[in-house]
């Protein structure tokens, strides 16, 4: 099949059996790949009842489209799950090469179930898969787990793996391939629990596509195209932080201190007009990507270097613990890389406990450390403690909501998540789509499942014009038409950051790849088609309308900044929500009506 | 202050560096009958690969394998980059005699490897049976065998593709 790879692997860990099975042809051409056959797969393999740590849960990796072929930023890799942090959907794309070189093995998908005996990885070689102990990696870091496997199978195998916050079951753990991470959710705890801690793939076929001229053509004018725009520079030079200081300065909606306001007032160093002339020496992309936005950041205070500080980092590791002082923020995020966890979800739970302890709730004798917001030490001491769940970690890596939960005592009002999942750099009190985007994602506060900040903030964006970003009316077909519109680029692999330059203009790819090509309305029927089954796996994973709730926080005022006064009250949270429900074609508890489901042809999905 | 002596230009400074073997080699390899080449074969070009700016995301690869085979394999590609750590990106191409005494035309027992009128080694796949001699011969490990055959750089046949494709200019010619 031209642009797959032409078949999908199931691996029964508690067996070792692997079964290599064709793929459907018209199973690609309805769900493309990538987040679209996880949307398939998940639905059909996994009990959405099943407990996210248990065998029956499954971990499952499918490159995109576009990944190993030659289009520019189309190398991205989702990796899916049940989540053990949100108990629904779990789903996170990444720019390793696991995908391309799985591609290269002949896998669009990669499903894992059940449970190793002891610690052991999985070693894919083309047609053969083998299950070895990595007993002698306990504990390892994801960098030396990757080293240790590259010297026993070779230079040439790409290994993702986890860190010892994967083993532990921290609820937020991720999987890193090449400093890279993925699995926000808690994707990198299932594969810990399944006491797997890493998957090596050497591929070696070739991937064929339809058209190799046109194919080489559409390369040539995309790269121009991409090199052209003005992103490429600023990212090129800043990192994806580089609107750090327009979002402070002229949004005023980067979420401080545990959001308790809306401008971080000591930002002066954690923006990378400051730190990437003097702590970064060159840039990083994920495979196939010619505009890279990441950093090979080399601090001075601390022995060590990263890929990073993405602006998300800058937020939950700087602004929302108060950290002025870039270079604890970078520690803060290696040592987030190095153990395998989020940092978003890990800077949310520091946040919170910094909250706590300043009023009162938490004490020193608890925590150990003196967690006043913009102690960076007790920051890298709370990590190292959640990375090991020693002492206190044990409570601060089960995540912010099940924290406020144990505590009691009012910190409920405190504790800012959507269904559990930790919010990323928006303050939606200053961006109300946005608070729509985070109550409906499937996977909780996300900001990638719409990505429609772009939108709301420079107000216009694709087929939106004039759009409001202190108002909540008109948001519920915005926020679906975004949605499906980043499940297209998620399914195809292509890099979020080159939307404003490719739209939905796919249909030359589309056709040099597969030879059939599909206009922009045949792409968001397919993006529809898959949000609304994530939305079905979480519908019988137990999801209600009553958790598209958000936090309490969001109900107050921003004090300060170009955002002051605004917030979201709970009657325009509840109208949002219908406007969207309405949208959709779903009924006002957010059922999926039959209709609509015949119409998108998935109505089997629902029994 | 010290007399600062003028720096030679780079191909001076290379030919000092290496020596007479570097020459006897030369010699060696200079098609007979076309002596007007002398010159072109002197300063036949190269890819260059600057690690400190690579940034790991591996389009040459890529574009190398479509280029030459219409496929996407990062095996069959004369470019490789090793992502050693956060921030080693090496990428390995041959250096066409720049870098090196064209060892693996030395070690090639079938004469598979060639060098043409331009000063480019590149491989005759007819004779080629992936023997792997080229392979560990190569100082600068640019050579690499996939499925029995030998891949290398050809330089595209002096127009590289990779370097139009290098967004960080990690890549760039040099005669």
């Amino acid at each position: 099949m031209n642009g797959y790879g032409g078949s999908v692997l199931t691996v029964n860990l508690t067996t070792g059996e692997g079964v290599k099975k064709p793929l459907d042809e018209k199973l690609a051409a309805r769900y493309l790949g990538g987040c679209g056959f996880g949307a398939y797969f998940m639905n059909r393999v996994v009990d959405a009842k099943v407990d996210a740590f248990s065998p029956d849960n499954a971990l499952m990796v499918a490159p995109g489209l576009f990944v190993g072929t030659a289009v520019p930023t189309g190398g991205k890799t989702s990796f899916f799950s049940k989540s053990p942090l949100t108990g629904g959907w779990g789903e996170g794309v990444m720019g390793g090469r696991i995908g391309l070189s799985l591609k290269q093995a002949g896998y669009d998908m990669l499903i894992l179930t059940g449970k190793a005996q002891k610690l052991s990885y999985l070693l894919i070689n083309d047609n053969e898969v083998a299950i070895k102990s990595a007993e002698h990696l306990q504990g390892a870091t994801t960098r030396d787990t990757a080293d240790a496997i590259k010297e026993d199978e070779g230079k040439d195998v790409i290994v993702a793996g986890i860190g010892m916050a994967g083993e532990k079951l921290v609820r937020f753990a991720v999987i890193d391939c090449e400093d890279r991470q993925s699995g926000r959710g808690g994707i990198g705890a299932v594969m810990g629990s399944k006491n797997l801690k890493a998957i090596a793939v050497r591929g070696t076929h070739d991937i064929p596509v339809a058209n190799p001229e046109k194919m080489y053509r559409v390369m040539a004018e995309a790269y121009t195209k991409l090199k052209e725009s003005p992103a490429f520079q600023d990212d090129g030079k800043y990192g994806t932080g580089e609107f750090l200081e327009w979002m402070n300065k002229e949004k005023g909606t980067f979420p401080t201190r545990n959001w308790r306001e809306g401008v971080f007032d000591r930002r002066q160093q954690i923006d990378p007009y400051y730190w990437a002339p003097r702590f970064a020496i060159k840039n990083k992309g994920c495979v196939q990507c010619t505009k890279p936005c990441g950093k090979a950041f080399v601090m001075e205070k601390f022995d060590g270097s990263l890929d990073g500080i993405e602006y998300e980092t800058l937020f939950s590791l700087g602004g929302n613990c108060g950290i002025e002082d870039v270079e604890y923020v970078a520690r803060a995020n290696e040592l987030c890389d190095l153990h395998g966890m989020d940092t978003i979800s890990a800077g949310g739970v520091v946040g919170l406990v910094m909250d706590l302890y300043e009023n009162g709730i938490l004490g020193k004798e608890e925590l150990g450390v003196d967690a006043t917001f913009g102690n960076g030490e007790a920051l890298l001491e709370l990590i190292e403690k959640m990375a090991r769940r020693e002492g206190i970690g044990d409570l601060l890596a089960e995540g912010v909501k099940r924290i406020a939960e144990k505590i009691d005592s009012g910190a409920e009002a405190y504790a800012v998540h959507v269904r559990g999942m930790e919010p990323p750099a928006y303050d939606v009190r200053g961006i109300k789509g946005m608070a729509l985007a985070f109550m409906t994602s499937p996977r909780g506060a996300c900001h990638l499942r719409s990505g429609a900040y772009a939108l709301e903030l420079t107000g216009k964006f694709w087929k939106f014009e004039g759009v409001d970003r202190l108002s909540s009316r008109d948001k519920g077909y915005e926020i679906a038409q975004m949605e499906n519109f980043m499940a297209v680029y998620d399914s195809l692999g292509v890099c979020k950051f080159s939307r404003g330059i490719y739209l939905l203009n796919f249909a030359d790819m589309l056709d040099a790849v597969t030879g059939k090509p599909l206009s922009e309305d045949e792409l968001v029927t397919i993006g529809e088609r898959i949000c609304t089954l994530k939305h079905i796996f979480n519908i019988k994973a137990g999801w209600k309308r009553e958790d598209c709730r958000l936090p309490e926080k969001i109900h107050r005022p921003i004090p300060e900044g170009a955002a002051k006064g605004s917030f979201v009250s709970t009657e325009e949270e509840r109208e949002m929500l219908d406007d969207y429900f309405a949208a959709r074609g779903w009924d006002r508890n957010g059922i999926p009506g039959k209709k609509r489901l015949e119409e998108l042809d998935i109505a089997e999905f629902m029994e | 202050m010290p007399l600062e002596l003028p720096y030679p230009p780079i191909f001076i400074r290379n030919e000092i560096r290496r020596g007479l073997p570097r020459i006897i080699q030369f010699i060696r390899h200079i098609p007979q009958p076309k002596y007007y080449k002398l010159f072109f074969h002197f300063i036949a070009m190269y890819v260059k690969a600057i690690p400190e700016k690579c940034c790991g995301c591996v389009m040459c690869e890529v574009v190398c394998s479509m280029k030459h085979w219409n496929v996407v394999n990062s095996y069959r590609s004369g470019i490789r980059v090793e992502k050693k750590n956060v921030i080693e990106d090496v990428p390995f191409v041959c250096s066409h005699g720049h870098l090196c005494n064209f060892e693996c035309i030395d070690a090639c027992k079938f004469d598979a490897m060639k060098k043409n009128d331009a000063g480019i080694v590149y491989v005759d796949y007819e004779n080629c049976t992936g023997c792997r001699a080229c392979e560990r011969a190569c100082p600068l490990h640019a050579v690499w065998i996939h499925e029995k055959k030998a891949y290398k750089c050809d330089l595209c046949g002096g127009d590289p593709e990779c370097v139009k494709f290098c967004s960080q200019d990690a890549l760039v010619v040099e005669v």
